[in-house]
């Protein structure tokens, strides 16, 4: 057994978790996610680069609030999602056992988020070479070719809302896109419809998303939606000095208001 | 199926000189949903009420649109109209084609269509209403006095002799506030303390007041004619209900020199002490900064003398928690003192003094018992220069407000000191004379033809101190900017009055508003110039802006009346423009997701946090609640709330959603 198959057995064994979610090997030697409720299922637990899927997500369902003593295997994009969440009282009634795995391949067990948020303003993460160079090519644009840019991308957009249901931070019960009285937006995938989703799913993600890069990886037709908040995080780091999934209890930047916010929108 | 009714208003010539009212009503008539249309020369007359409310009954109408005025003109009055015909008024909507049409375009098509587009919208909006109620919410008949200075008396006296209760929060150990400590008052120079007393006692006296002395507000939660207040008592060290005020402990207290501060550090006082003579109530507390007891852990020297027991070192500051449904904030204001003044020397000559110490030298229960004496050596000083605007009215000192009440006391000290020294010399720097108010004018003009107070026009550049006098640098503008030099023996500078220093703190616990100096913010400085923009709280004094008494008073006994209205009635009667959280069936409960985000944004904290339970008690969600007495109706937490769990009645989204769709499919 692995360390990490040990030491989740362990928690398990004296009453810590109830439930583990994790990754386990998938026949297209893909990482997927795994429920288990016994020590006798440990084996099947893997944590290998391909573990890239955000396990926070499932904190949203009530099936799994059920479980109350949660365990979660956290890569470092997960454990930002949990900072974030909390700071938006989303994770205030579970008790949850965060284990994440460092670089130097310590198995580490977080019963509290002060710890949680330790870790991760330590080990903060940097865009990844690729988004980097992407961002790049789009900031290199002029407005008219970024908006044919994204226009093309969102042609091809299926309304499928796979981005949505990956996203952590997307875990409101009715979504507007579901509101129909009134109908904010289109149902059908047509192109202001389209346009109309990814306004709305961007502006509020702005200074939310956690720059896990789920929604872009997800998308079965491919559009790179994750471009989107990644650097409208960018643009409030600048504008406000506030990072997504740092704190705890920082605030939202588009809510709050501090005497020394820069403002220099209003002309 | 919506039956709606639309009425045009020509409003005499108003309207129908630039719309074709007949057109707009006849186009009106072939809306969806429209079953009645019509024109009148004045809707909100008497017959154009009486035709809406027939039309209504006769027509079997579900809304109307009144297309005339601005809702703020009429709106009451229509609504009025439909609950008389027998509808919720709230199926009412007015399209205003007078404010937004016809005044302010030509006679033209457009213009007609303008109004028929504004009045379509309203259609498309009364279409999507509901039915709402008025919210009816208790009114706890108490109101909370914050501070004791003669604004607060005022006030506290004027609601208690309309027979309300009233609780008292004076921060000090005694009431009275600066006007405690003037001597003469302007413009009649009557003795401050003979006319201040008096209400004092009847505070103190009065059956329907409590006063809290030493004490602060820490706290204030709730909402108009609903607030709960925690107040703390902080520690007197002095069981009052015991004490009898008969002031052996202050005479024996070994810690004696301590500075003054209802003298303005000119003379001393000990550490267990009360303010001054006729303090309210006259009963000691022990400033623990300056006890021996306290500091040093050693003396006990009144616990020991006190013939009624009354002394208790153990006491801790204590809290209490009070329902109040008003709340008069009366906090006064503060002076700059003259370490302010780096041209004046930081404050190190010790005969240059602020206003408040000229006024406790002429006072009889002053450190001179009255007798004009220069604090360095106690001369009586033979030439006295005031400086008037001393800070005031200087950008580049961060006070570019006029102080308002130094030209007038100015004028008062020159002509007291002249008085009293019928041979002295009395100069004053002004920048220029403000006295605009009854008989102020022909007090200064007293004070410099009857007193021979000699007036120059021109600021003071610089004050230092050579062979025992001050030198006094100046200009005088009126003779080509000529330096003047005075010799003097004493100067008074009239400082610029200041907010308090802990007033951003106290307005931050009241959520009211303040402006960039500290003074609160009235809710509109011409039409509500005593209410705050938060409901229920009110403002009296110069907490406000600097103010002399006879303005004070007026203010408070403003404020009071405020209160009083507030209190006429046994429930306030809010319009039901209120935000609400959804609520579902279960499993949801409601789509708000408990984020709390709108908490954050509401200016009126009219949002709460609620815990959904089961019947077991076991925790089901976390959600948001609108408190519908707190909540204005401004719809900033619609715009926060992601996913539209939020919403406000009367402007919902679908309402609003179907204005715009109904102008964009024009
Ligand atoms: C030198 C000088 C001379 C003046 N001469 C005249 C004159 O001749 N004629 C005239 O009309 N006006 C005169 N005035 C103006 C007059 O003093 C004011 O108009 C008046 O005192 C204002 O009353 P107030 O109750 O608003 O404030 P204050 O007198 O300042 O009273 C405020 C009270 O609130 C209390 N308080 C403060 N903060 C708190 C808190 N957080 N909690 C509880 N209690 C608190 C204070 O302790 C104080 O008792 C003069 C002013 C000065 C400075
Ligand atoms: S996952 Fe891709 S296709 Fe699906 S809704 Fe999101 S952007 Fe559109
Ligand atoms: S990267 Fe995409 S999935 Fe991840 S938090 Fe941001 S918006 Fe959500
Ligand atoms: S913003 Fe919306 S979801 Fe969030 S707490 Fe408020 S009402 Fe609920
Ligand atoms: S409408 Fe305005 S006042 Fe009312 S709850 Fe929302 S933000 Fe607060």
């Amino acid at each position: 057994m692995t360390p990490l198959q040990n030491k989740v057995a362990e928690l398990f064994e004296n009453g810590t978790i109830s439930l583990m979610i994790g990754y386990k090997n998938a026949i297209n030697k893909l990482a997927v996610p795994c429920f288990i409720d016994h020590a006798t299922q440990v084996e099947q637990l893997i944590y290998t680069p391909e573990c890239k899927g955000n396990l926070s997500v499932y904190l949203h369902k009530a099936e799994i609030k059920q479980a109350k003593k949660i365990g979660i295997l956290a890569n470092i994009a997960t454990l930002r999602s949990l900072v974030q969440l909390t700071s938006e009282n989303q994770l205030s009634d579970i008790e949850k056992t965060v284990i994440t795995i460092n670089a130097q391949n310590e198995v580490l067990v977080f019963d509290n988020m002060e710890k949680v948020e330790e870790y991760v303003q330590a080990n903060f993460p940097e865009y990844t070479e690729e988004d980097k160079k992407l961002l790049e090519q789009l900031n290199s644009m002029t407005r008219a070719e970024r908006w044919q840019y994204w226009s093309e991308q969102f042609a091809a957009c299926v309304k499928c809302y796979a981005c949505r249901a990956v996203c952590p931070m997307c875990y409101c019960s009715s979504c507007t896109v579901e509101c129909n009285q009134p109908q904010w937006i289109k149902v059908s995938s047509e192109t202001t419809g389209n346009l109309e989703w990814h306004t709305m799913r961007a502006m509020h993600l702005a200074g939310r998303c956690i720059n896990c890069g789920e929604c872009g990886r997800i998308c079965p037709v491919g559009i790179p939606v994750h471009l989107l908040t990644a650097q409208m995080n960018l643009d409030i780091e600048k504008e406000f000095g506030s990072k997504t999934g740092f704190s705890c209890n920082s605030g939202y930047a588009l809510n709050t208001f501090k005497p020394e916010d820069k403002e220099q929108f209003i002309k | 199926m919506a039956r709606i009714g639309v009425f045009i208003c020509h409003c005499g010539e108003n309207i129908s000189a630039t719309v074709d009212v007949a057109k707009v009503a006849e186009k009106a008539g072939k809306l969806s949903g429209v079953a009645y249309s019509v024109d009148y020369k004045y809707m909100c007359s008497d017959p154009g009420q009486t035709l809406i409310i027939d039309a209504i009954k006769e027509h079997k109408l579900t809304g109307i649109v009144v297309a005339s005025c601005s809702p703020r003109m009429h709106e009451g009055t229509f609504r009025k109209a439909a609950e008389k015909a027998g509808i919720n008024p709230y199926f009412c909507e007015m399209a205003n084609i007078r404010e937004q049409v016809s005044w302010v375009h030509p006679k033209s098509d457009a213009t007609t269509q303008k109004a028929l587009d504004i009045v379509r919208t309203m259609v498309e909006k009364v279409k999507k209403n509901t039915a709402l109620t008025p919210i009816k919410v208790p009114i706890t008949k108490t109101a909370l006095v914050i501070g004791g200075g003669i604004a607060g008396i005022q006030a506290a006296l004027d609601i208690a002799n309309a027979g309300h209760s009233v609780i008292m929060v004076e921060k000090k150990p005694s009431i009275g506030g600066h006007m405690s400590q003037l001597s003469e008052t302007f413009p009649t120079l009557d003795c401050s303390q003979c006319i201040l007393t008096p209400r004092m006692v009847e505070v103190a006296q009065h059956p329907n007041i409590t006063l809290y002395t030493y004490a602060e507000v820490e706290k204030v939660t709730g909402f108009v004619g609903n607030f709960e207040v925690t107040i703390r008592m902080k520690a007197k060290s002095v069981d009052h209900s015991k004490c009898t005020g008969c002031g052996t402990c202050w005479q024996k207290c070994p810690s004696k020199k301590i500075p003054d501060e209802f003298n303005e550090g000119m003379g001393f006082r000990t550490a267990i002490y009360s303010p001054f003579p006729q303090a309210v109530p006259n009963k000691p507390v022990i400033d623990r900064d300056h006890c021996n007891y306290f500091q040093k852990g050693k003396c006990g020297v009144c616990q020991k003398i006190c013939p009624a027991g009354a002394i208790d070192y153990e006491v801790q500051d204590e809290f209490l928690d009070v329902k109040v449904g008003a709340i008069i904030t009366a906090t006064g204001f503060d002076l700059k003192h003259a370490d302010f003044f780096p041209e004046y020397g930081y404050g190190q000559f010790k005969d240059v003094i602020d206003g408040m110490m000229f006024e406790r030298l002429a006072s009889a229960s002053g450190p001179t018992a009255g007798e004009i004496r220069r604090p360095s050596d106690g001369k009586i000083p033979e030439k006295i220069v005031f400086v008037a605007c001393a800070g005031s009215r200087d950008k580049a000192k961060g006070i570019e407000y006029c102080s308002k009440i130094c030209c007038m006391y100015t004028a008062k000290h020159a002509m007291l000191y002249k008085h009293k020294k019928h041979d002295g010399d009395a100069y004053v720097f002004y920048m220029d004379i403000r006295a605009a108010g009854k008989d102020y004018d022909e007090f200064v003009r007293r004070a410099i033809e009857e007193d021979d107070v000699h007036y120059i026009r021109g600021r003071v550049s610089r004050i230092y101190e050579k062979n025992g006098k001050l030198i006094v640098k100046g200009v005088d503008t009126l003779m080509n900017g000529d330096p003047v030099e005075i010799e003097a023996d004493m100067v008074v500078l009239a400082t610029a009055v200041i907010a308090n220093q802990d007033a951003e703190t106290v307005a931050q616990r009241m959520h009211i508003s303040y402006n960039k100096h500290h003074f609160f913010a009235e809710a509109h400085p011409k039409l509500r110039p005593v209410e705050t923009n938060t409901a229920g709280i009110m403002l009296a004094g110069a907490c406000q802006g600097a103010k002399d008494i006879p303005e004070t008073v007026s203010q408070a006994s403003a404020s009071a009346s405020k209160a009083i209205g507030l209190f006429s009635s046994n429930e306030m009667t809010r319009e039901p423009i209120v935000a609400v959280v959804n609520r579902q069936a279960p499993p949801n409960f409601t789509s708000c997701t408990g984020c709390m985000l709108c908490m954050e944004v509401c200016p009126y904290h009219a949002i709460e946090r609620e815990e959904m339970k089961d019947r077991t008690g076991n925790l089901i969600k976390v959600a948001v609640k609108v408190n519908a007495g707190l909540c204005q109706g401004c719809g900033t937490c619609v715009a926060m709330c992601r996913n539209k769990s939020i919403d406000l009645q009367g402007f919902s989204n679908d309402q609003m959603l179907s204005e715009v769709m109904a102008l964009l499919n024009s």
